[in-house]
């Protein structure tokens, strides 16, 4: 598959395109606002073409599918447009800003008869497929899910993380991903509550603890932040043991994977050779359009999360629970 | 992406041989009362569900009457004499033989004529004409043989047997095992020991512990060795009678399986098993010392489990195997004839070691032609 790249973000750069460019599937054009620097970035990493806007990529024929990496607030937007073309979609997470946002453009792309799929790249590691199977099958029921991932974003730093008119804020860029994995191993919660802080009077929220609550009884706090060094992880409390990973979320492609449970008097440490996590997602995506089958992460997973956003940033701001329907 | 084989190793440590209907219990007589009966056999059947110790002989009276404190359950103390004259044999259903390998005969003949069950400390004696006439006498007899490798009922083998067997690992190719200790320095800090002495011992190394990869690769594999080859050398003066101090061998298994084995009485402690397939691999390290955690590591396509399990103690698991399957009256394993194969297969390691070629595993294979 040919694929066009929206903009020239450092996800999309250091890790994106290398992953197309390793599969069976090419990068064959790149687009920015500023066309030198779209020729820059395709001379530095090796795609034939550039071009000084996004339409103007959404127009080459030879395309079949588009990666955005764009700030959050423009992925509406470019997804419809890129639907418009008839371009298969792969946005980089969070989707859109709100639940019926996403909702709205899987309408979108359903009606242009595209594929759309989220960008949760550590959907695709199989340490992430294997504690699924064995928190499903293997250690009873779950009781809670703690998880967290934040980092300290520089301070001073002009960056799109903490811009509130592009959607920035620590749920969004790292938070979602603690709440992605609640809701692997618990589903939709059905209440939440949360506070957020804004310790750089940003605008954004630069901290967010929250709570969901499960009519079983069963509950996750997740967390997030731009404020301490980094941290990433999920816990799995069950029934009969435990499961727990550390770097869950963005690790190297170069580093091993550890994922360790216990249950029925042994612990276990499983090991997992490095991986290209992007590379499986952008395969996965691929053999989605190609087979017309849905993909791992599909409308209802994107829409459930962003529906549990939008309860995170609703309790925070009233100080309230907030029921999910 | 390949799933971890999860019902194999599910319940890691449980008794796959232990069936529902076990009642009663087995009265031990401890033949011989070393630190292997006192600090280890005597506590791990008290922890035992099936097994108690009832007499311990020894060979001196005060000796054997003193160790009647080591447990409650202990009703006399017999001296070696009085054992072979029968004092006392219905107080005891099953005799436990840690002698030295050489005396081990005696102990079990006796046994054998009083029918009594005979749990034999490997290897089952001092050589391989020895050890057939103890099979024999147990045949002859009618009494049931279980010789004392401890590593057949320890959970991790056992895991690792049915793995193999699964073809989790693909076939076999491979077999590395290890075992090594501190004898004069950690173990039994005696040059006189018996275990130095070659009539009483049959060798000091390949003998007492390069056994254990040896039989266990074995057990894992399911299958036997037809061909060895084999190095010794000795540092120390005091291993110098034996000949086998520290040891490497080679075996070839009748399933394809090569196997290299090394082993030292005079080396840091240290064992591992490492059992190398087309598809997998899987490690028991450490593996043979019951005083050291048995660690367990199987690999498969792109991914390694480490298993921290729940340790048993081995003794405890041996002894209750033991009691059940007399309990049920069902055949125990290992046996004499399986033990046999041991006792040949270091008869043509220390050939092999004596003679720097390759020699058969042969069931007639006559040590009087070693030199030849």
């Amino acid at each position: 598959m040919q694929f066009g790249i929206l903009g020239t973000a450092g996800i999309g750069v250091e890790s994106v395109i290398p992953a197309i460019q390793a599969s069976d599937h090419a990068a064959a054009a790149i687009a920015s606002r500023d066309e030198e620097r779209a020729s820059a970035v395709a001379d530095e990493v090796g795609i034939p073409t550039a071009y000084g806007s996004y339409e103007a990529l959404l127009a080459d024929d030879s395309l079949d599918a588009v990666y955005i990496p764009l700030p959050n607030s423009l992925h509406a937007d470019w997804v419809r447009a890129a639907a418009d073309h008839g371009l298969h979609v792969l946005c980089e997470k969070p989707l859109t800003a709100s639940a019926d946002e996403t909702a709205a453009v899987f309408d979108y792309c359903e009606d242009a008869g595209v594929t759309l799929m989220e960008g949760f790249m550590y959907r695709f590691h199989p340490r992430t497929e294997r504690a699924a199977e064995l928190v499903a099958s293997e250690l009873g029921e779950v009781v809670s899910v703690t998880s967290n991932f934040s980092f300290r974003l520089p301070d001073g730093a002009e960056n799109i993380r903490i811009e509130p008119e592009l959607a920035g804020g620590s749920v969004m860029d790292v938070g979602c991903y603690a709440i992605s994995a609640a809701r692997l191993f618990l589903g939709t919660p059905d209440r939440v509550y949360a506070t957020t802080t804004d310790t750089r009077d940003c605008g954004v929220d630069t901290r967010m603890s929250g709570v969901l609550e499960y009519d079983s009884g069963a509950s996750a706090s997740v967390e997030s932040s731009f404020d301490t060094p980094e941290t990433q992880y999920y816990r799995v409390q069950t029934t009969d043991g435990w499961l727990e990973a550390k770097t869950a979320f963005n690790i190297e492609p170069t580093a091993s994977a550890e994922l360790t449970y216990a249950t029925d008097g042994r612990v276990v440490t499983e090991t997992f050779d490095p991986i290209d996590n992007y590379r499986s997602e952008v395969e996965a995506f691929a053999r989605a359009v190609e087979t017309g089958e849905t993909p791992r992460i599909d409308r209802e997973e994107s829409v459930d999360l962003m529906r549990t956003i939008d309860a995170i940033y609703e309790s925070a701001d009233s100080g309230r629970t907030v029921e999910l329907d | 992406m390949s799933s971890a084989p999860t019902d194999i190793v599910e319940e890691f440590t449980r008794r796959d041989w232990q069936g529902d209907d076990v009642t009663g219990t087995v009265r031990v007589a401890m033949i011989g009362l070393g630190w292997w009966t006192r600090d280890e056999a005597i506590p791990a059947v008290e922890e035992s569900e099936f097994c108690e110790t009832t007499v311990v002989v020894s060979s001196s009276k005060e000796k054997a009457e003193g160790a009647t404190a080591l447990a409650e359950s202990i009703t006399h103390g017999l001296t070696y004499d009085e054992f072979h004259e029968g004092v006392a044999a219905d107080a005891y259903d099953a005799v436990y033989v840690v002698t030295p390998n050489g005396l081990h005969l005696p102990y079990v003949e006796t046994a054998a004529e009083l029918g009594k069950a005979v749990l034999c400390e490997k290897p089952l004696e001092a050589s391989v004409e020895r050890a057939e006439r103890l099979v024999a006498a147990c045949d002859r007899a009618d009494v049931p043989l279980m010789v004392a490798y401890r590593m057949q009922t320890e959970p991790a083998v056992r895991r690792a047997r049915e793995l193999v067997e699964a073809g989790v690992i693909g076939d076999p190719v491979f077999v590395h095992g290890h075992m090594s200790q501190r004898l004069l320095d950690e173990v039994v800090p005696d040059p006189d020991q018996w275990r130095l002495n070659p009539e009483l011992s049959g060798g000091a190394t390949v003998m007492d512990i390069g056994l254990y990869p040896l039989n266990t690769a074995r057990f894992v594999l399911g299958a036997d060795p037809v061909r060895v080859r084999a190095r010794a050398r000795v540092d120390d003066e005091a291993f110098e009678a034996v000949g086998d101090e520290h040891v490497s061998f080679g075996v070839d298994f009748d399933d394809g399986t090569l196997a290299v084995c090394t082993a030292s009485q005079s080396a840091y402690q240290s064992s591992h098993l490492r059992v190398t397939g087309t598809e997998g691999e899987l490690e028991i390290e450490p593996a043979f010392y019951n005083r050291q955690r048995r660690g367990f590591r199987l690999s498969w396509g792109d991914q390694s489990a480490d298993y921290d399990f729940e340790q048993v103690n081995q003794m405890t698991e041996e002894f209750d195997y033991f009691a059940s399957r007399l309990l049920t009256e069902t055949d125990l394993e290992p046996d004499g004839d399986h033990a046999l194969v041991d006792m040949r297969a270091m008869d043509a390691i220390y050939a092999a070691a004596e003679r720097g070629t390759d020699v058969a595993v042969d069931a007639d294979h006559d040590p009087a032609l070693d030199g030849a």
